[in-house]
């Protein structure tokens, strides 16, 4: 990969977050001008608190002097104050960020470990029982509404069985640590876990199937076969190598979505992460709370882009100016 | 020594439009040290008979008849054998070099898989492996250095000479070359055609030469068999046959090019009109009568097979006079 690629990327990617930075202000500015009002509804605040309240929120001066202002903060790493709680957004942002990032993550590696050696078995096997099996399974999973099959599972293992907890983090109130702490949240985890990962699944199988499908008439398998290799060595050493491409920049893209990915699954089984944070903001509304939100979100996505542009042009060679 | 004899090969292609005669029935032998051209329009199953000599085929493809390598009949061994015999007794310089390379591989690794896979002690890697790419490479005119190149960063002469390099890896008794030249400019291709005599004339290689280019068969082949419609119409010596076409096709075909230094033929080529048949909805009688401007009322119900004029030579034509 040659470096001037790279530097290309990296200030794409900079120029992608500066219009994002922009969209972010002005947008929450055109939803509500002066969210004061509808914040403290019909509660008697002196003109005096109300000014105050401005000035904490940055809702004096023109609107280039709140933006100028707003770009000033962000640059500090300060994202202003929450609407509902006081506490400074990146307090509250970065309490949610652990617990989405556990479940989400858990789930997308999982559903890759699983759905990517699927969908190679699937698609070199085409029109076998596997791959009519796998396949059925996999659009079923990847159409229904991750928040039907949560409510489903919580139905049947945690109200029904009651094999797992209903939902949260953690048990109310316990006080372990260590080895019992992460066991009890791996506890809580399993179902919203299952559930995203089963949401995720379909589409990488699909995706891996397809690529797999595109490389079986390629002249080079034939060239592989010709030579001598074993069937299993073709597709280990010749098929999936370049099969792998598309799914590697799906997968990277994905891990743009870890952060807001979840927000109904989190919902139902109470999980407290960014999608909670975000349900809780909307219902507000809590516009300096959404708008850190939907920069930590944009973030994610330009990062996972950009790791997904150099990541691809690592293993394809035709890519990147080699 | 015959390396390689087809015996009355059938090769039926199943497809969702039902079953796709693409080779009906065709008898070649190929012996140590000799060059076979094999010619035809695209679709009359000549590069077919290159994937059914090493059973490259789709596994539902319906293969009859016989094809002996060095006397063992490819179709009846068992499958680890078979991965033994590709590659050594026969090796295949594939059409279209770009796409015949895998693309995330650099060229040295794809020509080391094939030499570490037929030798019991080169390993990846070693010294010895290492000086045979680098030889091989040398041998079609390559910088070894280039064994650390992908395939997009070659040319397309280049391309095609990694192919042959590769095509030698396991020195094989035959080499099959399906269509090794048509993707390269004019130059090139005179090159690759030199680089293939050489070799051929270096290491007895038997040489398959399949081309739809009768100028191009012309200087390289010893012997001639023309094919249309999944058969052989017409097989001789490469000098005789071109001289005296029997078969109205061969006849059409060799007419298709001008002959350098003759002003009048290169005004007026004359090409042969008309597409070649559907293999599925093949012509009564005989497949090429709607196109023959020789057609007699009896083309289009006798189905005239191969019949021997004089020694080496035999053409399928109702025209053509049997010899005794």
């Amino acid at each position: 990969m040659r470096a001037r690629f790279v530097v290309g990327k990296i200030l794409g990617s900079l120029a992608t977050l500066a219009f994002v930075l922009a969209v972010n202000f002005f947008l929450f500015r055109v939803v509500n001008d002066d969210p004061t009002g509808s914040l403290f509804r019909g509660r008697n605040l002196s003109p005096d608190q109300i000014q105050r309240r401005r000035e904490q929120f940055n809702l004096t001066g023109t609107k280039f002097e709140q933006f100028l202002a707003y770009l000033r903060q962000t640059a500090r790493g300060n994202l202003g104050d929450s609407f509902l709680s006081n506490r400074p957004v990146t307090t509250e942002i970065m309490e949610a960020v652990w617990p989405t990032l556990l479940l989400v993550g858990t789930a997308t590696v999982l559903a890759m470990l699983v759905g990517i050696p699927l969908g190679i078995h699937a698609g070199w096997k085409r029109r076998s029982r596997f791959d009519a099996a796998s396949t059925s399974f996999s659009m079923f999973t990847y159409s229904v509404p991750d928040f039907w099959l949560g409510m489903i599972l919580l139905a049947v293992f945690a109200v029904g069985l009651g094999w797992f907890p209903t939902g949260g983090f953690e048990d109310a109130g316990s006080n372990a640590t260590g080895v019992a702490a992460l066991l009890d949240q791996l506890h809580h985890m399993a179902l919203p876990a299952l559930t995203l990962m089963l949401a995720y699944i379909g589409e990488y199988v699909i995706v891996m199937r397809s690529s797999i499908l595109d490389t079986l008439n390629e002249d080079y398998l034939q060239l592989a076969r010709a030579k001598g290799l074993r069937d299993a060595d073709v597709r280990r050493r010749h098929a999936v190598p370049n099969a792998l491409l598309p799914v590697v920049s799906l997968t990277a893209l994905n891990f743009g979505f870890v952060l807001s990915g979840a927000i109904a699954v989190e919902a139902i089984f109470s999980w407290p992460g960014l999608g909670q944070a975000t349900l809780e903001a909307i219902r507000g509304p809590d516009f300096p709370m959404l708008q850190g939100l939907f920069l930590v979100f944009s973030i994610a996505a330009i990062l996972a882009n950009l790791i997904a542009d150099l990541l691809y042009a690592h293993l394809d060679p035709r890519v990147g100016g080699r | 020594m015959t390396i390689l004899e087809l015996r009355d090969l059938h090769v039926t292609y199943k497809s969702d439009r039902g079953d796709v005669p693409a080779v009906r029935g065709v008898d070649l032998a190929i012996a140590a040290g000799e060059t076979v051209g094999l010619a035809g329009e695209s679709g009359c199953g000549k590069s077919t008979i290159a994937g059914a000599v090493l059973r490259l085929l789709p596994r539902d493809t319906i293969v009859g008849g016989q094809v002996l390598l060095n006397g063992d009949d490819v179709y009846e061994l068992k499958p680890g054998r078979l991965r033994a015999v590709r590659w050594t007794a026969a090796a295949i310089v594939f059409q279209g070099a770009l796409h015949s390379l895998n693309p995330v591989r650099r060229v040295g690794e794809q020509i080391e898989e094939a030499i570490v896979l037929h030798s019991d002690r080169g390993d990846a890697g070693t010294h010895a492996v290492r000086d045979r790419i680098t030889g091989l490479l040398e041998r079609v005119g390559l910088r070894p250095d280039l064994a650390r190149s992908y395939p997009h960063q070659m040319s397309g002469g280049q391309r095609q000479r990694v192919l042959i390099a590769l095509a030698l890896a396991c020195e094989p008794d035959l080499l099959i070359a399906d269509e090794p030249t048509t993707a390269l400019d004019v130059m090139v291709q005179a090159q690759v055609l030199e680089l293939l005599a050489e070799l051929q004339r270096d290491r007895g290689l038997a040489l398959l030469f399949i081309t739809h280019d009768l100028s191009v068969l012309s200087t390289t082949c010893d012997r001639l068999a023309v094919m249309y419609a999944g058969r052989v119409v017409e097989e001789g010596r490469t000098v005789d046959l071109l001289k005296t076409p029997q078969h109205p096709y061969t006849r059409a075909l060799a007419r298709a090019f001008p002959t350098i230094g003759d002003p009048r033929s290169r005004m007026n080529p004359s090409g042969l009109g008309g597409d070649p048949p559907d293999p599925t909805h093949l012509p009564s009688g005989c497949p090429f009568h709607p196109r023959c401007d020789m057609a007699i009322e009896a083309c289009a119900t006798a189905d005239v097979l191969l019949r021997p004029i004089r020694p080496d030579r035999a053409a399928a034509c109702v025209h053509v006079a049997v010899s005794a």
